[in-house]
């Protein structure tokens, strides 16, 4: 058994209660990194230990962890007991309560409100409750520069805005629903555009390789837009083929760039070992 | 002699901090750096370490990144930000103030 499969069993068997959740996670890859480094370097070592004295030697290393343990066990319960959750209750509670209130001053008030009111007034306070909740999980995750969720939530942001669009075309605008729901059709760009820009943004990498899906998951709600509104399916498709053909130029583009910095790189090393 | 960990006691983030300050880190080079420099008396526990990343990580006084790591595992690395560079300039005035007046009282003379 390698010394990793034993780390792994060990640390399986240390983190068998504790709850899935990203900081566990995060914590047993680190300690599983950190006990193979050692290991390794135990192992290259003069002293020349056996395999099974480095793994104690590793796993006395850890030292008392429990505390740690305990905490990602009690975290659910911490995490109601602190002031932000509670303050985080306590504001959905007010928009909803004034959401609430609002509604019922608005119905009888104004003639026939009741039925429009319900329409507008509780989906408004749901999105509003949405946007509070995910701009503190936005925050959280810019200050911990941990974007597990980012690209996730400004995508949820798209499907509210399609979904939004969808309606107010169709009840405030009186444009027919068989035209209306190619808003939903560019939620396919709307995902590659979300990762993309918290890749670029925030993850501070590179983004050359969404810019050809991009342009495919553009052109084809653009074209369903064009043809929709003027009827014209025909030719419009012409709009998807150009996008097609442009995402496979640039991707010809930035493969050949790709494999050329990797020329270079190669030619590079080859010169240094020489 | 002190035992190494009263030693260590209230100096874990300042020293990960320094250690930090020249380089990107992980946790076992930094808790070999620290045994290392403490000439057999120190003997820090991963434990300790981790419970000052976690806690300095949530003060913004570093960030991490997973890195390559050996043997099939990958890295998990701390770098330090401006707030903990600030931090530790902090730290380390206190400490050279702290260790002029200690010497001073304990050492005596001109010190």
């Amino acid at each position: 058994m390698s010394f990793l499969e034993r780390f792994k069993a060990y640390l399986d068997k240390q983190f068998r209660l504790v709850p899935p959740s990203k900081e566990a996670a995060e914590l047993r890859e680190s300690m599983l990194g950190d006990l193979m480094s050692r290991a390794m370097d135990l192992k290259q070592s003069k002293a020349e230990y056996s395999d099974d004295e480095i793994y104690t030697r590793c796993i006395d290393s850890l030292g008392d962890y429990t505390a740690m343990l305990n905490e990602l066990r009690l975290k659910p319960l911490d995490t109601v007991k602190s002031p932000r959750f509670q303050r985080g209750v306590l504001a959905s509670l007010s928009i909803v309560l004034f959401a609430v209130v609002l509604y019922l001053i608005l119905g009888v008030a104004i003639k026939g409100f009741w039925g429009i009111g319900a329409y507008t007034i509780f989906p408004i306070m749901a999105v509003a409750l949405y946007a509070v909740f995910s701009a503190k999980v936005l925050e959280h995750n810019v200050k911990l520069k941990r974007h597990y969720t980012t690209d996730l939530i400004i995508f949820s942001y798209g499907v509210i805005l399609a979904i939004a669009l969808f309606f107010v075309l169709w009840l405030a605008a009186g444009i027919s629903p068989g035209i209306t729901w190619v808003s939903f059709t560019y939620l396919p760009f709307w995902a590659v555009f979300s990762v993309a820009v918290t890749t670029f943004f925030l993850r501070k990498k590179r983004i050359t390789l969404f810019i050809a899906p991009m342009l495919v998951t553009l052109g084809v709600p653009v074209y369903l837009t064009a043809a929709a509104a003027t009827g014209l399916w025909h030719p419009l498709w012409l709009i998807i083929v150009a996008a097609v053909l442009a995402s496979l130029v640039y991707g010809i583009f930035a493969l050949n760039s790709k494999i050329r910095k990797s020329e270079e790189a190669y030619a590079e090393k080859k010169e240094s070992e020489r | 002699m002190a035992h190494g960990g009263d030693i260590l006691r209230g100096h874990t983030e300042t020293i990960i901090l320094r250690i930090l300050s020249e380089g990107d880190s992980y946790g076992y080079e930094i808790s070999k750096t620290i045994i290392d420099g403490g000439e057999g008396i120190i003997d820090v526990k991963d434990a300790t370490i981790y419970t000052a990343f976690k806690r300095m990580e949530e003060d913004g006084l570093l960030t991490t990144y997973w890195g390559d790591g050996v043997g099939g595992a990958r890295r998990r690395y701390y770098k330090i930000t401006p707030k903990g560079r600030e931090f530790y300039a902090e730290k380390l005035a206190e400490w050279k103030k702290a260790s002029r007046i200690l010497d001073k009282l304990i050492v005596g003379g001109d010190k």
